[in-house]
């Protein structure tokens, strides 16, 4: 069997981006976990090199700092003239903060070697290494996520859809928002030992893009993507489990163990890919079925 | 004092000037609109009428002046403020159905601990009927045409059971028979007693079915009963000034 911590973590990882996920792309944000979880490397990397611990209590701690920076820097951009456009804005941040990151990993090489074994697992992510310490953080992310979205599920629909109608609600104000994001920051560092920082987001996309081709509704599209990312969460370090004793049998007892955060995601971007293929085929189908209705 | 304002004048707007970037958009504008008028903002493009009604609902902060409706602020009154905003800011892809928008309209009078009840579904539903779309209740609004989805918005409007509705061009890109029920839903709120300001582009058809219209072009240039404000001094001093009435209603048209 997997172990059970890996397979808890990867659990909740899928639940957790399913959830935040849904959010970011109907606000058409899909590319804003991208943003924080490049900048929470310099985070990282400057804990680090400050501290010297390798807690990711203490690392942690860092990266969310700097990605509420990040949050914070692409805010001001929107502020004032509307000329830079949200992508663009999310292309800036990205590649400044990213390349201070790099800028601060050559610092923290040299000052103090030997730590980039460990940067590297957060870079690239390293779930077989998954502790208790690490699923319970992402629950502690988890749970008040769901509670906002329960507690404010009218006004968050409201902001996906029409943000500036919302405005004009009573019962809108900027702290609900303002924590959501949060919770997305957090929960992007929470996922880093998962998926490290380049693959992160890929969760945060694959899985609601997959609910979307299933279902019409934002309430059902969240709870499939919940559901799909507890399923491929579960299935990934199982994949992980059977591929390596195949490959024991047919090569030996070499260490061709599989990183299971990378088969999690291309799990995600197969479901992704399958479900918009499948959507596709209906539609011709129908279109299909539309023209012999129409010749007749 | 402000007991006669509150009864008299739905929306009242003192020195409004708005500056967007580094361009003054809407200056020193002041205007009273009555209670239970079918109102018109009138203006060329560019003129503010966007402008001016997102700083009435407070979607942009003035640079001075000050707007009361019902003779409250903003904040106090919103809950009987209906804001329709241009149809082509929103993104149409939100995974929703019909039924799901005009829901959003009851989220008003909703305390947010409280879940959706029979009364809002009711009023939701009766909502979509007044706009006609109580068979494409189920329809996911990414496949609404653009006259559907102007009145998707109206239904979500008409849930809200404001006293003053804000459309910013409820009938741009809206084919003959979407217009005429829009302008009739309109027209019956009106009748309620309701007051409503209507962005619109279309002088012939503000001549003939509104009361009450404002002529604007960064500054006010008139407002008050339609008869005397749509004249062609008026609209020369809007407009610019080779454009006549009838070359406007037909431009639009
Ligand atoms: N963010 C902005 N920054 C600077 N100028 C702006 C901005 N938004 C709008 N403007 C300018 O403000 C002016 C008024 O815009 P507004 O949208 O209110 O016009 P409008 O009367 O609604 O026009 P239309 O009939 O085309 O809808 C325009 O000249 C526009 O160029
Ligand atoms: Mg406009």
């Amino acid at each position: 069997m997997p172990d059970p911590a890996v397979m808890t973590g990867c659990i909740l990882a899928g639940v957790l981006y399913g959830l935040l996920g849904s959010f970011c792309m109907a606000r058409n944000q899909a590319l804003l976990g991208d943003v924080i979880s490049h900048a929470a490397w310099p985070g990282l990397v400057l804990a680090l090199g400050l501290t010297g611990s390798r807690h990711f209590g203490v690392l942690g701690v860092g990266a969310a700092l700097v990605g509420f920076m990040a949050l914070i820097s692409l805010e001001y951009l929107g502020k004032g003239s509307t000329r830079i456009k949200p992508d663009t804005r999310l292309a800036l941040v990205l590649s400044g903060f990213f390349a201070a990151g790099m800028l601060f990993t050559r610092q923290v090489q040299t000052s103090r070697p030997g730590s980039m074994g460990h940067l590297h697992s957060f870079l690239f992510g390293q779930t077989a290494a998954l502790v208790w310490m690490d699923t319970a953080v992402m629950a502690t992310v988890l749970i008040p996520t769901m509670i906002l979205v329960w507690l404010r599920w009218r006004d968050l629909s409201a902001l996906c859809f029409d943000p500036q109608w919302r405005q004009t609600t009573p019962h809108a104000n900027g702290a609900t928002p303002a924590i959501l994001n949060g919770l997305l920051v957090i929960g992007i560092v929470a996922g880093l030992p998962v998926a490290g920082v380049v693959l992160v987001s890929a969760l945060l996309v694959c899985l609601p893009v997959t609910a979307r081709s299933l279902t019409n509704r934002f309430s059902s599209g969240i709870l499939v993507a919940m559901g799909l990312g507890a399923t491929l969460g579960a299935l990934s370090p199982l994949v992980v489990m059977l591929t390596e004793s195949i490959f024991r049998h047919w090569r030996g007892n070499d260490d061709a163990r599989l990183p299971t955060g990378p088969v999690f995601v291309l799990l995600g971007v197969t479901c992704s890919g399958l479900s918009l293929g499948l959507k596709n085929m209906r539609q011709r189908k129908i279109q299909r079925m539309g023209r012999n209705h129409a010749s007749c | 004092m402000s007991q006669a304002n509150q009864s008299s004048h739905a929306i009242e707007i003192e020195d409004l000037t708005v500056v967007l970037g580094e361009r003054t958009v809407v200056c020193d504008l002041d205007l009273k609109v009555p209670v239970g008028k079918l109102c018109a903002v009138v203006g060329p493009n560019g003129a503010g009428k966007t402008t001016l009604i997102k700083a009435i609902v407070s979607l942009i902060k003035p640079v001075s002046g000050q707007v009361r409706i019902l003779g409250r602020p903003f904040s106090v009154s919103c809950r009987e403020v209906a804001y329709v905003p241009q149809r082509s800011g929103l993104d149409w892809d939100f995974p929703a159905t019909v039924a799901d928008v005009a829901l959003m309209g009851t989220h008003h009078s909703l305390p947010w601990w409280k879940g959706l009840g029979r009364g809002e579904r009711d009023r939701a539903t009766a909502a979509l009927a007044a706009v006609g779309l109580e068979e494409l209740r189920d329809r996911p609004i990414s496949n609404l045409s653009g006259g559907q989805q102007q009145r998707v918005l109206l239904a979500r409007a008409l849930a809200q059971q404001a006293e003053v509705f804000l459309l910013d061009e409820p009938f741009q890109g809206v084919d003959a028979a979407s217009e005429s029920a829009i302008m009739r839903t309109l027209t019956s709120m009106r009748d309620h007693g309701k007051t409503v300001m209507v962005v619109h582009h279309d002088l012939h058809a503000v001549a003939e079915r509104f009361d009450h219209a404002v002529l604007m072009n960064v500054r006010k240039i008139a407002d008050g009963a339609v008869s005397s404000v749509i004249t062609p001094e008026n609209l020369r001093r809007t407009f610019g000034t080779r454009v006549g009435f009838d070359d406007l209603g037909q431009r639009e048209a």
